[in-house]
């Protein structure tokens, strides 16, 4: 048995290892490329999201590589998130792919689980060793996305960040237990810290929010992180690898600026949560006011049911707490051109509005020593 | 808030969930002693206000919704905007669409100055309706017995039989089911007065809403089986329409951008339409929508149906 199973930035690090450790051989597609997603748009619902689309092209390529079992999850959330592993795997079989299927069931989970253990013959035993390794991986990938994203703006040769993370990342994938891990985490710090810096170097900060996929896959957002990093902007995404595969567990919830106490922001403008990341965009947007961010990024697939909801309150909280908000709404038909010019003109703006703050802020100085 | 209800109005907009218990939100309020005020139905100023409101990426029907709230604002002193979250009594999560259950938030932040928006937290998979509504207490400041009275008055509200559902027994007629949301369906402007134009066309119809809930029910078998309580009704009616045959054509008008819309397209055209040979028409609705383009589609549809029955 070959198990393939869609991109999303790099998650494929921590589920690889994840699979592997139980035993089962796997199929890791290439990285989604406008040729994949091109692929699948053909066989995709017209007005469905992005992530739905790119995620088919993935699971067409690793079909392509010999896959023979697709594994995903499913459950009952009120986004569509939950019907794609069904959409997907019947879309591929009208179009003449023969394989398996393995949907993990978040609502029924131990009934699916036990039909994934009868197809994969896999050990419980193994699956808590596998869970470690897993969460040590992304942890570490999270680590290291986050220390190559508050290096490259101080980085003397922009790529050289970019650079050492690939490494890193390789190193991390490679690793193939808990134990040959150990030590990783000081070794990447003090590799990150070798890079030469400006350390007097004043970049804008920035919050990503928005929908999980478009947030963290590169290639659906024109490796907005990494551009903005080039640009000598501080870019935070509102969550990570780590923490989406881990939340059902409690990852990246605890804490000031952890996802518990942002929700509790957002309850004023959005008591419910709708299904997807709605509440969080909300919440964060608001913490980056709060933290003295200059400005927000937020970014959703075409036609996404919760975050055109939360699109509105967003930009009413935009002119409410006076943070400039960008919206982008990216599917298949986004061009880069277009993309990069307007978010270029939000960097602009929000450094002409930080220079205006200080001369404002000297004015004032002046007058109080007059 | 206010201790005399006699004179306060309250303003229910005719759109989206108001489609689904059609009349039985009034009954409540003027069980309180409210003046009720309802928006029309849909007309071209409430459209194009509503298109003017709404943020573009929207399904259409939730951007009428917006023109609706917009005609309500000043001729109330407040507007009256449930959020549904599940209206199925089931253990297991069933949710709605998100654009209900975010529907006050959305509205506040896309009308300007509106009037306070009251909103009840519709939850039926863990609460009663008793309890939603008795968060007015506190909002309003009404009596617990009040409410409950008034609840007791909306015997339409869950539409677990469909009184006037008479499920057809001859085959002598043409007759095509129509699968779709009340909210487009029913309301005239929306749809192009679609219902009228089918009965001219073909002798019979029925809509997916008139289905009884028993018959949608054992119409979902796990494959096609869905967590959405309002597609459920979408995905079981087309069931029904294509594997009995009593029907000859089966239509499905679903509006662009419609979220759950896009799911159960590929759910019913791939699994319960498949390889058969049965008449099956996707429809797909938005405001730029040409009376002319859709006649002619219709017009064909019906025709090649007709055509087959004879």
């Amino acid at each position: 048995m070959r198990v393939g199973f869609p991109h999303m930035g790099n998650f494929y690090i921590p589920f690889e290892a994840l699979l592997k450790t139980l035993g089962i051989s796997v199929v890791v597609p290439p990285r989604p490329s406008r040729a994949s997603v091109q692929a699948a748009v053909r066989h995709t619902p017209e007005f469905i999201c992005f992530p739905m689309k790119s995620t088919l092209g993935d699971l067409i390529c690793a079909l392509e590589k010999g896959a023979d079992t697709l594994a995903w999850f499913e459950g009952p959330w009120s986004c569509r998130f939950g019907y794609y592993g069904r959409l997907h795997h019947q879309i591929l079989r009208d179009m003449g792919y023969r394989f398996n299927s393995l949907l993990l069931n978040s609502g029924d989970l131990m009934t699916s689980l036990k039909d994934v253990r009868r197809a994969t013959r896999f050990r419980f035993s193994a699956l808590v060793k596998a869970l470690r390794l897993s969460w040590h991986k992304s942890k570490l990938v999270r680590l290291t996305e986050s220390l190559s994203r508050s290096t490259s703006p101080y980085g003397k040769t922009p790529r050289e960040t970019t650079g050492i993370a690939q490494r890193t990342l390789k190193m991390i994938r490679e690793a193939q237990a808990v134990r040959e891990l150990r030590g990783f985490e000081s070794k990447i710090v003090s590799s990150f810290k070798l890079i030469p810096k400006y350390t007097e170097r004043k970049p804008l900060k920035i919050m990503l929010v928005g929908e999980v996929y478009m947030v963290l896959e590169p290639e659906a957002n024109f490796h907005l992180v990494e551009y903005l990093g080039e640009h000598q902007v501080l870019v935070t995404p509102f969550t990570s690898i780590h923490n989406w595969m881990f939340r059902s567990i409690g990852a990246g919830k605890r804490g000031r600026g952890g996802e518990n106490a942002t929700r509790k922001l957002a309850i004023a403008h959005l008591p419910y949560c709708l299904g997807g990341e709605d509440q969080l965009s909300i919440g964060y947007t608001v913490l980056a006011k709060k933290r003295g961010y200059d400005g927000v990024i937020h970014v959703r697939p075409f036609t996404c049911m919760t975050e055109n909801v939360a699109h509105p309150i967003i930009h009413q909280i935009s002119r409410e707490y006076d943070i400039p908000v960008l919206s982008f709404s990216l599917d298949e038909h986004t061009e880069s051109v277009g993309f990069f010019t307007r978010v270029e003109a939000f960097l602009e703006i929000l450094d002409q509005r930080r220079k205006a703050r200080h001369q404002q802020s000297s004015i004032h100085a002046v007058r109080f020593t007059e | 808030m206010w201790k005399v209800a006699g004179s306060v109005r309250v303003g229910i907009p005719r759109g989206l969930f108001w489609y689904y218990a059609p009349g039985s939100y009034e009954v409540f309020w003027e069980a309180l002693g409210f003046e009720v005020v309802q928006s029309p139905p849909t007309n071209r100023e409430i459209f194009e206000e509503g298109l003017r409101l709404a943020h573009e990426e929207l399904c259409m029907p939730a951007k009428i919704f917006h023109g609706h709230v917009a005609f309500l604002k000043d001729r109330v002193d407040f507007i009256f905007i449930p959020r549904i979250v599940s209206m199925m009594k089931r253990r297991r999560k069933r949710y709605g669409c998100p654009k209900f259950m975010g529907l006050p938030e959305l509205i506040k932040s896309s009308v300007p100055s509106l009037p306070p928006v009251i909103n009840v937290d519709i939850d039926l998979a863990g609460n009663s309706l008793d309890h939603a509504f008795l968060s007015l207490r506190n909002s309003l400041g009404l009596k617990e017995t009040a409410i409950r009275h008034a609840v007791g008055e909306m015997v339409n509200f869950e539409r677990v039989n469909t009184p006037y559902a008479t499920l057809p027994s001859d085959n002598e007629k043409v007759r095509i089911g129509v699968v779709g949301h009340p909210y487009i369906l029913y309301d005239p402007y929306l749809s192009m007065n679609l219902l009228n134009k089918l009965s001219s066309y073909v002798s019979d119809y029925l809509t997916s809403a008139e289905v009884p809930r028993n018959v949608i029910e054992s119409e979902l078998r796990p494959e096609i089986d869905l967590y959405w309580i309002y597609e459920r009704e979408l995905v079981g009616a087309a069931s029904f329409f294509v594997n009995n045959s009593h029907f000859d054509g089966c239509l499905h008008c679903v509006s662009f951008g419609c979220g759950p819309g896009s799911v159960i397209m590929e759910i019913v055209e791939r699994k319960i339409v498949g390889r058969k040979d049965f008449p099956f028409f996707t429809l797909v609705m938005d405001e730029n929508i040409a009376e002319t383009g859709l006649l002619t589609r219709l017009e064909t549809f019906c025709d090649i149906v007709r055509m087959r029955k004879s």
